[in-house]
C-alpha cells in the first residue's frame, strides 16, 4: 500500500506541478527558515556547554544607590576570592583578567588577547587542550597557556611547547614560557582568550586589589549544583557586612547600597531581559514561518480534496477503511514535508554563510555527532507531517463512495472546509502583520539609535582606544595629542577616561546638596584634558566649560584646593534635585570634597541605547587622566587620517601598537551590533514568512478561481463587468487578509511596547507602523491574487461555459 | 447471498425528504446474474450501493450469506468489500495517476499478500479481461471499452464472489458493450453471482433474472426462459 500511496503522490506531484511547487516550495523556505533560525537560537542559547559549565557560577555586584547602574557588574575586586576563601574554605574558585599585553616578536609588537588567571583556571574551565598541561604551567608564573592560533602565528608549525613569549605587561617585558596549548575556543564561550599567564596581585594588581565594589577581575565559583549556589548566596550580605563594612570601604550597612550574588556561567550571556526575548522570539519567528507553511500545506490539500474525492471512493470500495485511507494520506503529507525538508536544508546551507556574515555568526549545520540536526529533522518531519496531515486526512477519508460516485462534480469540502480555509488565512496575515509591524519598529529603533542625538556630535570623530595602554608614559601621551594636533585634517584633539563605546572607567561618588542631605544619588566621576568638550562639540546647557580664561582655576592637577570647579551633565543636576541646570551654577555640591558646579551639560550617551545615561561629573586634569582615550575631531576620509594617526603614533610611541576607531564604529561594535544583527535576522524571517505566506494565498487563489470558472462565466454572462469580477474576487481573499489586522494589532503592540521596554532611549510607537504593516500586507495580498482573478475575470464567458 | 428485507432509503436535505427506496424486498441466490431495470431516479443505483455496502439503508434488513449486516459497522463492511465484492462503474472510475496495472492492483491493495501472488494476480485479470498490452498506458490513453475491462480486471483481481456493475455498458458503444457483456457472463459461468444496473433490455436478456424498479418500488421480477 505505500508502494501505491508513494505512485500516487508522486504521479501527482509531476502532474500538478503548480501545486507541487507551492506546496513543497512553501514547505521548503519554511523548513528552512525554522532551521537557520533554530541554529541560532540554539546557538545564543547554547553559551558556555564546554565540560563542568553547568557547576560554575560568576560573581557579580549591584550598587543599589539612585544613579547606580541597574544592571549588575560581572566582575569584583581582585582580592575577593582570598577573602572568600578565608570564610569558606571548602570554595573552589578562580580569577580571570584581561591585562591587555602586547606580544613582541623580533620587531613586531601586537596586541593579543591576554588574561591573567588563577592556576586552577582551567581546572574550572575545561577547555579542550590540544598539548602540555596548563594547570601545572600556570604553577610558574612565568608559564603560558596558549591557542592554537597563537602556536601557529608565533611558532608556525613546530611545537611550541618550552619555547619562549615575550609579553609587555604595562612597560616591562617579561619572557613566558609555554607549557601548553589548548584549542582555539569558539565563538559561544564567555570568558575567551589567546594568551593565560598566571594572576598575582604583584604583577597584575595595585591599590584596588582589596577595593571593596571595584570591577577588577571577573571571580568564578564552582558549586555542585544550584542548591549549594543559592545557599552561598543567602550567605553573602553578612560576609560583605564583616569584610567591606565599616572600616573598609563601606562605611554604614553595606546591604543599603551593595550587594552581590552568583549567576550561573551559563546565563551570563544574554543577561539583558531584553536580548533573551529578542532570542526566544527569533526562534519563535521560525516556528511560526513553518506553521505558515504548514497552513499552506492544509489549505491547499483541503481545497483540492475534491480532485481526489473519487480515488477515496473507489480505494473505499475496493475495501479501504477509515483509518488505512488516513494512514495513507498521512503518509502523503509525512512524505511531502520530508521532500521540502530535503530541499530546506539544502536553502538552510545556501542561505547560512549570507546568515553567518549579516549576524557575525558561525553557525552550521552537523549531520554527524554531538548536535547532529537529523534525529530532531526526522521528529521536525514528522511533527510537521503530522501536523500539515491530520486534517485534510480526516476530510478526505470522510468522503462517503456512494454519494461522490453517483455525483457528476467533485465535493468541494465544504462550507466548513472553506471556513476553515479562510480562518487558517486570517491566522498566516495575522502572523505575517504581526511580523510586519515587529520589523518596521525594529528597523526605526535601530535607524534612531544611529542617527539620534546623544549629545555630541558623533561624525567626524575618532577614538584612540591604546591611548589607555599602561606601557605609555604621561610625557608620551603629551606627545601624541600634539603630534596628532599638528596632522593635516586634525580639527581639535582631546584626552579624558571616557570615550563613546569605550567607557572602561566607571567611578563613582555619592553626592548632595549641602541643603538637601537626604539626598545622595551616586555620580559617576570623569577626568578630561583640555579641549574635551570641544572636541566632542558637547551642547552647553548652562554656565560655561572648562576654557583657556579658567584654567588654573579649574585644573585638578597636583592640587587639593577645594572646592573643585566641575561641569555636570544634566542627570547629575536633575538627581541631586537642582529645578534647572541655570539653578545649579555656582552652587556647591558636597562630594570627596565641596565642589563648585561651573557648568551643566547636555547628557551625553556613550554607551548602550538600553541604559540611562549616568548621572555625571567632569573635572579638569590637564596633566594625567586615570587610563584615558584620546579623541580626535577631523574633516575628510575617515581611513586616510586613521593612517595618518597611525604614522604619527609609530613615531612616538613604537613598542605600542596603535588602535583606533571612529566612535560610530565604536558604538556599532560595542551596542548597536547585536541589536542590528537581530534586527536583519528578524527581517529576513518575517520578509519569508510573509512569502510563504503569499504562495499560500495564491494556491487558494489559483485554485478557487479555476473552480469557479463556470460561475463566472454566467456572472458575465448576466452583464458583470471584468472590473466587477474583479472586485467579487479579491475582495473575498481581502477579508481574511483584513481580518488578520484585528488580531495582528493587539498582539504587535504588546510584543513591540514590551521590546521598546528594554531601551533607555527608544522611539515612540507610532500608529504609524501598524498603519503601513497593514496596507503593506494588503497590498502584497492584492498583487498575489490580482493575477489569478484578472486571468478569469477577463475570460470569454462563452469559452468558460464551454469548459465545464 | 443476499437477502433485502423491507429495506428503505431516504435522503433528507433541508426540510425536503426523499425516498429513494421503499420496502425492497429481494433476494439474490449465489450464482445468480440478476439485472436491474428502470428509468432513471428510480433508485437502481441506490440499491446497487446498498447491496456493495457503501450506502446504508435507513430501514429493513441486509443479510450477506446469511448474516444481517445492516448496522455493521464500517470495518466490517470494508473488509466484506475487500474480500468479497467487486465493483464495475459506469464512468470506470480509473484513478488518472497510475497506470492501468497499478489500477488493477490497486483491488488488492488492502489485502496481505506477497508480492509476486500479487503481481500473478494482476497479471491473471489484465490477461483475463484482454487488457494486458495497455498495462504501461495511463486511464486517459485508453478507449473508453479498454477502461471499462481495466475497471473489471480491478474488480476481479480480489476472486469476488458478488460483482456489482452498475451501467457497466451505458458509456460505450455497441461493439465494446458487446465485449464487456461476454466477460460479464464468462465470470458469471464461472460461478461469479453479478447484479447489474443497465438501462439496455438487450444486455438485460443475456442476464438469468431481471427485476423493473419505479419510484423506489420493485415491480416486477422475471427470470429468463432457459
Amino acid at each position: 500500500m505505500i508502494g501505491t500511496s508513494l505512485l500516487t503522490l508522486y504521479r501527482s506531484l509531476t502532474r500538478h506541478r503548480l501545486f507541487a511547487l507551492l506546496n513543497i516550495g512553501g514547505l521548503a523556505l519554511g523548513i528552512a527558515v525554522f532551521i537557520v533560525l533554530s541554529l541560532y537560537a540554539r546557538y545564543e542559547m547554547r553559551f558556555d556547554h564546554f565540560t563542568g559549565a553547568s557547576k560554575l557560577w560568576v560573581v557579580e555586584e549591584t550598587y543599589t544607590r539612585p544613579g547606580d547602574p541597574v544592571q549588575p557588574n560581572p566582575n569584583t575586586m581582585g582580592g575577593e576570592l582570598d577573602q572568600l576563601k578565608g570564610d569558606f574554605p571548602d570554595l573552589v574558585g578562580t580569577r580571570y583578567k584581561g591585562i591587555g599585553a602586547i606580544v613582541r616578536k623580533d620587531r613586531e609588537v601586537s596586541n593579543e588577547d591576554s588574561y591573567a588567571v588563577d592556576p586552577n583556571f582551567f581546572q574550572l574551565f575545561q577547555y579542550p587542550v590540544i598539548e602540555g598541561n596548563p594547570t601545572a604551567t600556570l604553577a610558574d608564573p612565568d608559564g603560558i597557556v596558549i591557542s592554537q592560533k597563537m602556536a601557529r602565528k608565533y611558532f608556525a608549525d613546530t611545537s611550541p611547547i618550552g619555547k619562549t613569549l615575550d609579553l609587555d605587561i604595562g612597560g616591562a617585558v617579561i619572557p613566558y614560557r609555554v607549557g601548553a596549548v589548548i584549542k582555539d575556543l569558539p565563538k559561544n564561550v564567555t570568558y575567551q582568550g589567546d594568551l593565560f599567564v598566571r594572576f598575582f596581585r604583584e604583577r597584575f594588581s595595585g591599590s584596588w586589589y582589596d577595593h571593596w565594589g571595584s570591577t577588577e577581575v571577573a571571580t568564578v565559583l564552582r558549586f555542585s549544583d544550584a542548591t549549594a549556589a543559592n545557599a552561598f548566596a543567602a550567605r553573602l550580605p553578612d560576609f560583605l557586612q564583616r569584610h567591606a563594612g565599616p572600616g573598609h570601604n563601606f562605611s554604614a550597612r553595606v546591604a543599603d547600597m551593595y550587594h552581590q550574588n552568583v549567576r550561573p556561567l551559563q546565563d551570563m550571556h544574554l543577561t539583558y531581559v531584553g536580548d533573551r526575548t529578542m532570542v526566544t522570539t527569533l526562534g519563535l519567528v521560525g516556528l511560526l514561518t513553518l506553521l505558515i507553511a504548514i497552513v499552506n500545506y492544509v489549505n491547499l490539500a483541503t481545497a483540492r480534496a475534491g480532485l481526489r474525492a473519487r480515488e477515496v471512493a473507489i480505494r473505499k470500495t475496493l475495501g479501504g477503511t477509515r483509518r488505512a485511507l488516513i494512514g495513507q494520506f498521512l503518509f502523503e503529507a509525512v512524505a511531502t514535508v520530508a521532500i521540502a525538508a530535503l530541499i530546506g536544508v539544502a536553502l538552510a546551507e545556501i542561505a547560512l554563510p549570507f546568515v553567518n556574515a549579516a549576524g557575525g555568526l558561525d553557525l552550521s549545520i552537523a549531520y554527524w555527532g554531538k548536535g547532529s540536526i537529523v534525529a530532531p529533522l526526522i521528529l521536525a518531519v514528522l511533527g510537521a507531517g503530522v501536523l500539515a496531515g491530520i486534517y485534510p486526512a480526516f476530510v478526505l477519508s470522510h468522503f462517503r463512495p456512494a454519494s461522490v460516485l453517483a455525483s457528476a462534480r467533485a465535493p468541494g469540502g465544504g462550507r466548513s472546509g472553506a471556513r476553515l480555509r479562510q480562518g487558517l488565512v486570517i491566522v498566516q496575515f495575522a502572523i505575517a502583520i504581526l511580523f510586519t509591524t515587529a520589523t518596521a519598529v525594529m528597523i526605526a529603533q535601530a535607524r534612531h539609535v544611529r542617527h539620534a542625538d546623544l549629545g555630541f556630535d558623533r561624525n567626524g570623530l575618532i577614538v584612540v582606544t591604546s591611548f589607555s595602554h599602561g606601557a605609555l608614559e604621561t610625557a608620551q601621551r603629551h606627545a601624541i595629542l600634539a603630534a596628532f594636533s599638528r596632522l593635516p585634517g586634525v580639527v581639535s584633539v582631546a584626552s579624558g577616561n571616557n570615550a563613546p563605546g569605550s567607557q572602561d572607567t566607571t567611578n563613582a561618588n555619592t553626592m548632595n546638596r549641602p541643603e538637601a542631605s537626604e539626598r545622595k544619588p551616586s555620580i559617576m566621576w570623569v577626568e578630561v584634558g583640555p579641549g574635551y568638550f570641544t572636541t566632542y562639540g558637547t551642547r552647553l546647557l548652562a554656565g560655561r566649560l572648562f576654557d583657556k580664561g579658567h584654567r588654573a582655576a579649574d585644573d585638578t592637577a597636583g592640587t587639593d584646593r577645594h572646592p573643585v570647579n566641575s561641569v555636570f551633565n544634566a542627570s547629575a543636576i536633575k538627581a541631586l534635585g537642582f529645578k534647572s541646570p541655570a539653578d545649579a551654577i555656582g552652587k556647591t555640591v558636597q562630594g570627596n570634597g565641596p565642589q563648585t558646579v561651573i557648568g551643566v551639560i547636555a547628557d551625553q550617551r556613550f554607551t548602550s541605547p538600553r541604559e540611562p545615561v549616568r548621572p555625571t561629573v567632569y573635572y579638569l586634569n590637564t596633566q594625567r587622566q586615570t587610563a584615558p582615550f584620546a579623541s580626535v575631531r577631523f574633516t575628510g576620509d575617515a581611513k586616510t587620517m586613521e593612517d595618518r594617526l597611525e604614522a604619527s603614533w609609530r613615531g612616538i610611541a613604537p613598542n605600542v601598537p596603535f588602535a583606533a576607531r571612529t566612535v560610530n564604529a565604536n558604538l556599532y561594535d560595542q551596542y548597536y551590533k547585536a541589536d542590528t544583527q537581530r534586527s536583519r535576522l528578524f527581517t529576513i524571517g518575517a520578509a519569508l514568512a510573509v512569502l510563504i505566506g503569499c504562495i499560500g494565498l495564491y494556491g487558494l487563489a489559483a485554485f478557487d478561481t479555476s473552480r469557479r470558472t463556470r460561475e463566472i462565466g454566467i456572472r458575465k454572462a448576466l452583464g458583470a463587468s471584468t472590473r466587477n469580477i474583479l472586485t467579487l474576487l479579491i475582495g473575498q481573499f481581502l477579508k481574511p487578509v483584513l481580518l488578520a489586522n484585528l488580531i495582528a494589532w493587539p498582539l504587535a503592540w504588546l510584543a513591540m511596547r514590551q521590546w521598546l521596554m528594554d531601551f533607555d532611549d527608544r522611539i515612540a510607537l507610532s500608529p504609524a507602523y501598524f498603519a503601513a504593516a497593514s496596507l503593506l500586507g494588503l497590498a502584497i495580498a492584492c498583487i498575489t491574487i490580482f493575477g489569478q482573478a484578472f486571468r478569469v475575470a477577463r475570460a470569454e464567458p462563452a469559452r468558460a461555459l464551454r469548459d465545464e | 447471498m443476499i437477502q433485502l428485507d423491507n429495506i428503505s432509503r431516504r435522503f433528507r436535505a433541508d426540510e425536503v425528504e426523499t425516498t429513494a427506496l421503499a420496502d425492497i424486498d429481494l433476494t439474490v441466490e449465489a450464482g445468480e446474474f440478476l439485472a436491474v431495470m428502470g428509468p432513471s431516479g428510480c433508485g437502481k443505483s441506490t440499491l446497487l450501493n446498498i447491496i456493495g455496502t457503501i450506502d446504508r439503508p435507513t430501514g429493513g434488513i441486509y443479510r450477506f450469506e446469511g448474516k444481517d449486516i445492516t448496522k455493521a459497522p464500517e470495518p466490517q463492511l470494508a473488509r466484506l468489500r475487500r474480500d468479497r465484492l467487486g465493483f464495475v462503474f459506469q464512468s470506470f472510475n480509473l484513478i488518472d495517476e497510475l497506470t492501468i496495472r497499478e489500477n488493477v492492483a490497486l483491488g488488492l491493495a488492502y489485502r496481505a499478500m506477497g508480492t509476486s501472488e500479487k503481481r500473478d494476480r494482476v497479471t491473471a485479470a489484465m490477461d483475463r479481461v484482454g487488457i494486458a498490452h495497455r498495462k504501461n498506458h495511463h486511464p486517459h490513453q485508453l478507449s473508453g471499452g479498454q477502461q471499462q475491462r481495466a475497471a473489471i480486471a480491478r474488480a476481479i483481481v480480489g476472486d469476488p464472489k458478488l460483482i456489482l456493475a452498475d451501467e457497466p455498458t451505458g458509456n460505450l458503444d455497441t461493439e465494446n458493450g458487446a465485449q464487456v457483456m461476454n466477460i460479464l457472463t464468462e465470470l458469471n459461468a464461472e460461478g461469479a453471482t453479478i447484479v447489474m444496473v443497465t438501462h439496455s433490455p438487450a444486455h438485460a436478456d443475456i442476464a438469468k433474472r431481471t427485476v423493473h424498479m419505479l419510484d423506489g418500488r420493485i415491480l416486477t421480477s422475471a427470470r429468463r426462459a432457459a
